[in-house]
């Protein structure tokens, strides 16, 4: 089989570009779709067509498999990428799309039903030996019942929704007298996030590490992995700041955890690229959390160190061709950290922040990767994540890219709404990020230190003078007479 | 420009007044002269202040001066005093005659909700008729005159209830 | 132009003694102007901070743009009367800049008596207003003032309708006047704010009324509050008195420069312009060069090429009557025609000067008188030579050049020297004088000798012989009073110049002074010019 000729992407903002970016490189035609709130974006600019979709909501739009279905009709698109989010991990659109002729560039919908069920997927990594956090074999329905699990596993405890994600419906519980709150809670929590009230329970681990192993699979039964992302800085239960490979992970753990991933893409007979996300703790054990059945947002860090372009491994293999390398050829170049640059107000709780990007400046140059998909002028909406940019560095040592990274993110110019560009600068400056101390905790850990520090006298005095300089109320045609202008404050 | 007042978020307030003088710019800033310059270089600006030289980029949505400096982002609100202190203006809460005359038409009753610029009264005075409308949205406490009743400038004519503070509505996550 | 040579010896003991000497001259004044705008004592400086009150230099800072030069106008006035309790006359003048325009600003001080009124206060905003007319400049004035001193109000009134009058008159000749008012306006005072275009008040505090309250209640038994009677509020709704009504001083500046920004700018008047050049010679050596006495000579080209852009003089009928130079040269990129003393006036030199001024009249070139001058050659021999008849040319030639005239007192101006050099009484546009020179109608020696012969001849007529220590106690007294009233510091004190200057700011005050006076067309004179 070959490459398709036209392929669709069914997603928005920087990871359509990146995706319309290898595309342009196999020399694949590709085809855009956007809501009306994004036709003036990025996407929409660089791929070759773009078809509008419509919906309830901006989201909606993008959740709308007929219409994408449809879009690859109109256009003669013959494969779909969905990306990540909206439709990447659903079974059903995979399956729609493989009824029309489409080729969906992603796992085949077993794989994505048997890994998108918390404790379905748990399951499964049992029995394909992979070491699973202690816990209920599966939901547990009343607030005693999990009181009596819980203090078989051993305080502390973590409850949480079978269905969720993001930290919606997730409580910890220290002692049997919590736990029966945190149960309730974590349950409404998930019944109103996901209309799914399952919660289940599991050990907590305290200072946990969340790190997870990328697998490539091709369907004629290799499978590799392209080693570990450690994606410990959180916020808001979300990433921040990833990196690879983890300053924690020793060359023995790293196989192990390599050997346990590709043992579990075996078990649901995976095929394309997928991730499976682990929890890890102080004495390097780690245990299975889930897998992400998806191109990951973090994934260029991988692609910086491995030298492999992910999308470019799921389009072939969607074409049905074998992978052209095995696990000995792959290799591990050097260190990548990635930032995700949001729209939002690290000082304020991380809340998003919505406003125009009136001026739009990314770093360039060695070692340097900025995905986005803004354009200046642009209005940061509440419509979508208010994720701007991925700012990813790579360097031959992992203290030269944090370095790097620390200047990228300086040199990072988005102004007229609010980033956290300044924040992430600030995470990376910690001693304990360069001591590799991190974890999921880390940011609440080192609240006060990640605080913006109040301005110099002097740097205040430079942003006065700059924004009265700007301000369009001063007027330079007032301008001092001369030769009084030249005789300048003299006075007699 | 006016002396006008400068407040940085996250920082203090300012004032500066300006001069452009030949190719030279001087701001007085806090009542000392800095000989100061803001000039194009490379995608950004070259600020220049007395002996010091930053590299900033800037860009000015209305009063707000949003400034990359630093290696951060800064907002800053450029305030002209004079603008500032007629900002009151007439009061939002009560329309009250501008002149002396008589009601012709009331448009409203207590209770009714309104928005903002929406016809309240026509009142007519020196042989010209006026519309006095509301300004901002929200409800009709109370309408003050009825038609044909004349009154004098500054009679209250409709006052509308007072907003609610908006709190209260805290997540609790 | 050529580059004036230089012959100063920098070396030399004299060069050397001169510089001493004029380097004390020139810290005195530095000091001496420092107390007189900034030494207060403390109690005042709070009383105005009770007030919620700025001291008139913070206003002036709130007020003018930033980096630009501001010239002040007879900054010691009232120096030297009124036992000093009067600095300055507790009055700001000067020309600055604001919004770009080039405006006079007249500001009271009222950190001590109030900011009232003296006589020489009245004779400074006269003088102010003068300049405001002559040269065409928008005024602001700051206005806090208690009113007249009532002690000495004989003289204040003989002058002070002056200013009301030149109000109206810079009125109807489109030259705009803002007010500020910070303080109260009383009496005549309350027609400075009300003659101007715009005015602004500063509620609490500023107040316009032609009677005080004290004053309504003596004459009616009326009882009412400042604010009532004259506030900012009452005069901004109801009188219509005043325009603005603003909170604070601060907002009141910022609005005063909003509206000096609305003012039209007006073109220059039309002169030989270039772009500016420093003086080659360091102008620093001018304190070497200027003597250490008022009767000891000194070479006047020296003084030019320390003033003038690059030192270049294009001297005219240099061979001719020497003891007066002329020729032309640039300050600060304007073309002028300088007539500097270098001696007595002998009639040559008179009649070079005559028809120098009538060049530059016909040419459209300001005039720059630099002096040094004890007066017209007397004896026979000038007399029979018409003398007389040769300075009567100069001085009728001078009086009625259309051209701006500018006067530094360089070192001595006496006798008709002065008035032919267009001294203060010939009204140039602006005359400034250096801390070492000394102007009376002749030298303190001569009048020494003259009035000690005529008291002698007196006496003697009587049958009296007077004794030598009757001869030189005369002769003392007249020497004291000549010595104190030809003084720099009491001349300026009774406003005979406009300020005494540093002689290394010369060029600047030059500048700035030549700037000013084209902002007022220059009518050029008809009729061709006369080699005399």
């Amino acid at each position: 089989m070959s490459l398709p000729q036209k392929v669709l992407v069914a997603n928005r903002g920087e990871i359509a570009v990146r995706i319309v970016a290898t595309l342009r490189r196999l020399g694949i035609a590709s085809v855009a779709v956007y809501h009306a709130e994004d036709a003036g974006g990025r996407a929409v600019r660089e791929a070759d067509e773009a078809v509008q979709l419509f919906g309830e909501t901006p989201v909606g739009a993008y959740l709308d498999g007929a219409a994408i279905v449809a879009a690859c009709e109109a256009t003669g698109a013959t494969a779909v990428h969905p990306g990540f989010g909206f439709l990447s991990e659903n079974a059903d659109f995979a399956e729609r799309l493989a009824a029309a002729g489409i080729v969906f560039v992603g796992p085949p919908p077993a794989a994505i039903r048997a890994m998108g069920d918390k404790i379905e997927s748990k399951r499964i990594a049992q029995e394909a030996g992979v070491p699973t956090l202690p816990g209920s074999d599966g939901a547990v329905e009343t607030a005693a019942e999990a009181t009596a699990i819980a203090a078989e596993i051993g305080f502390p405890v973590l409850l949480k929704a079978s269905a969720g994600g993001g930290g919606k419906g997730m409580r910890i519980a220290r002692d049997a007298a919590d736990c029966a709150e945190a149960f309730e809670r974590a349950s409404s929590e998930a019944l109103a996030s996901f209309g799914d009230g399952r919660v289940f329970v599991e050990r907590y681990i305290e200072r946990p590490r969340h790190i997870e192993v990328q697998v490539l699979a091709d369907g004629h039964g290799a499978v590799v992995h392209l080693g570990e992302r450690e994606c410990s800085i959180q916020r808001r239960y979300q990433k921040v700041v990833e990196e690879c490979p983890s300053p924690f992970v020793d060359a023995a753990t790293r196989a192990e955890m390599g050997r346990t991933a590709i043992a579990l893409a075996r078990a649901v007979d995976y095929r394309s690229a997928g991730t499976v996300e682990l929890i890890v703790d102080e004495q390097r054990r780690f245990y299975f959390l889930e897998m992400n059945t998806r191109l990951q947002v973090e994934h260029p860090v991988t692609e910086l160190v491995t030298g492999i372009d992910i999308v470019e491994q799921q389009l072939r293999v969607a074409a049905g061709e074998p992978l052209a390398f095995d696990q000995q050829q792959v290799r591990f170049d050097g260190h990548a950290i990635e930032c995700r640059v949001y729209a939002e107000d690290a000082d304020a709780g991380f809340v998003p922040a919505t406003g125009p990007l009136a001026l739009v400046r990314f770093p360039a140059g060695e070692g340097i990767r900025v995905d986005h998909g803004v354009v200046e002028g642009q209005e940061v909406s509440s419509a979508f994540d208010p994720m701007i940019a991925k700012l990813a560095v790579h360097a031959p040592t992992r203290a030269e890219a944090i370095a790097r990274g620390r200047a990228a993110l300086r040199e990072t110019v988005l102004l007229g709404t609010i980033t956290n560009t300044a924040f992430l600068e600030r995470v990376l400056a910690q001693p304990a990020f360069a001591a590799g101390e991190t974890h999921t905790g880390f940011i609440d850990e080192h609240a006060a230190a990640l605080r913006s520090p109040a301005p110099s006298a002097e740097q205040e005095r430079c942003l006065a003078a700059a924004a009265a300089l700007a301000s369009p109320r001063f007027d330079r045609r007032h301008a001092v007479p001369e030769p009084l202008a030249a005789i300048g404050a003299w006075s007699s | 420009m006016a002396a006008c007042e400068i407040a940085l978020e996250g920082g203090g307030t300012h004032t500066a007044t300006l001069a452009q003088l030949g190719a030279r710019t001087a701001v007085r800033l806090d009542g000392v002269d800095r000989p100061a310059a803001l000039t194009r270089a490379g995608d950004g600006y070259e600020l220049r202040l007395e002996d010091r030289v930053e590299r900033v980029w800037v860009a000015v949505i209305g009063d707000v001066v949003h400034v990359h400096a630093f290696g951060r982002a800064w907002t800053l609100t450029v305030i002209d005093p004079v603008e500032r202190a007629r900002g009151g203006g007439p009061s939002e809460e009560l329309a009250t005659a501008p002149m002396p005359g008589a009601v012709i038409a009331v448009a409203v009753s207590a209770g009714d909700a309104v928005a903002q610029g929406q016809r309240l009264l026509v009142i007519e005075s020196m042989k010209m008729q006026n519309e006095i409308v509301a300004a901002r949205d929200g409800v009709v406490e109370r309408v003050h005159v009825e038609v044909g009743e004349t009154f004098d400038r500054g009679a209250p004519l409709v006052a509308l209830a007072p907003l609610a503070d908006d709190d209260g509505d805290g997540d609790e996550d | 132009m050529q580059r004036l040579e230089t012959h100063v010896d920098t070396t030399s003991p004299t060069y050397k003694a001169y510089r001493e000497h004029n380097l004390a001259l020139a810290a005195e004044l530095r000091e001496t102007l420092h107390a007189a705008r900034h030494v207060r004592p403390q109690r005042a400086l709070d009383r105005l901070a009770e007030q919620q009150k700025l001291t008139v230099r913070q206003r002036l800072e709130l007020l003018l743009d930033p980096g630009a030069p501001f010239l002040e106008l007879m900054s010691l006035a009232a120096n030297r009367h009124y036992d000093g309790e009067a600095p300055q006359a507790l009055l700001v003048t000067g020309i600055g800049v604001v919004n770009g325009r080039e405006v006079v600003v007249i500001a009271n001080d009222s950190s001590l008596k109030g900011g009232a009124w003296y006589p020489i206060t009245t004779r400074k905003i006269v003088r102010a207003l003068t300049v405001a007319r002559e040269n065409r400049l928008p005024v602001v004035h700051m206005l806090d003032s208690g009113g007249a001193n009532l002690h000495l109000q004989d003289e204040i009134y003989a002058t002070a309708g002056h200013i009301f009058k030149q109000q109206c008159q810079l009125s109807a000749a489109g030259i705009p006047q803002l007010a500020v008012v910070f303080g109260y306006c009383t009496a005549g005072a309350a027609y400075t704010p009300t003659l101007c275009d715009q005015t602004i008040m500063v509620r609490e505090r500023g107040a316009i009324f032609l009677a005080g309250p004290p004053l309504v209640k003596a004459a009616t038994g009326e009882e009412v509050s400042t604010e009532e009677l004259g506030g900012a509020d009452m005069h901004t709704q109801v009188s219509g008195v005043a325009d603005y009504a603003v909170d604070s001083e601060a907002e009141a500046l910022a609005l005063a420069r909003d509206i000096v920004g609305v003012w039209a700018r007006r073109e220059k008047a039309d002169s030989d312009r270039r772009a500016p050049e420093p003086p080659f010679h360091d102008p620093a050596e001018l304190y070497g060069i200027v003597p250490d006495d008022v009767k000891k000579q000194f070479e006047m080209r020296e003084v030019i090429g320390r003033i003038v852009d690059g030192s270049r003089f294009h001297e005219f009928k240099p061979h001719y009557g020497e003891t007066l130079v002329t020729g032309w040269a640039f300050i600060w990129g304007f073309k002028v025609g300088i007539l500097a003393n270098d001696g007595v006036i002998f009639s040559e030199a008179a009649n070079k000067a005559t028809q120098f001024m009538q060049l530059c009249d016909r040419d459209g070139i300001p005039l720059l008188f630099l002096h040094n001058v004890t007066g017209f050659m007397v004896g026979r021999d000038y007399e029979r030579g018409g003398i007389t008849k040769h300075g009567a040319k100069m001085l009728m030639v001078q009086a009625n050049v259309t051209v701006p005239k500018l006067s530094v007192l360089c070192h001595a101006s006496q006798g008709a020297g002065n008035y032919a050099m267009a001294g203060r009484t010939w009204d140039p546009r602006f005359v400034y004088a250096w801390p070492n020179s000394r102007s009376s109608i002749m030298g303190p020696e001569q009048a020494a000798d003259t009035l000690t012969q005529v008291r002698v001849a007196g006496l003697r007529r009587r049958g009296e012989e007077p004794s030598p220590d009757e001869i030189n106690a005369i002769k003392r007294d007249v020497t004291a009073y000549f010595e104190q009233t030809y003084h720099s510091y009491y001349l300026t004190s009774d406003l005979r110049d406009d300020g005494l200057i540093d002689p290394t700011d010369t060029r600047n005050v030059l500048g700035m002074s030549l700037s000013a006076a084209l902002n007022a067309p220059i009518v050029r004179a008809p009729g061709g010019v006369l080699r005399i």
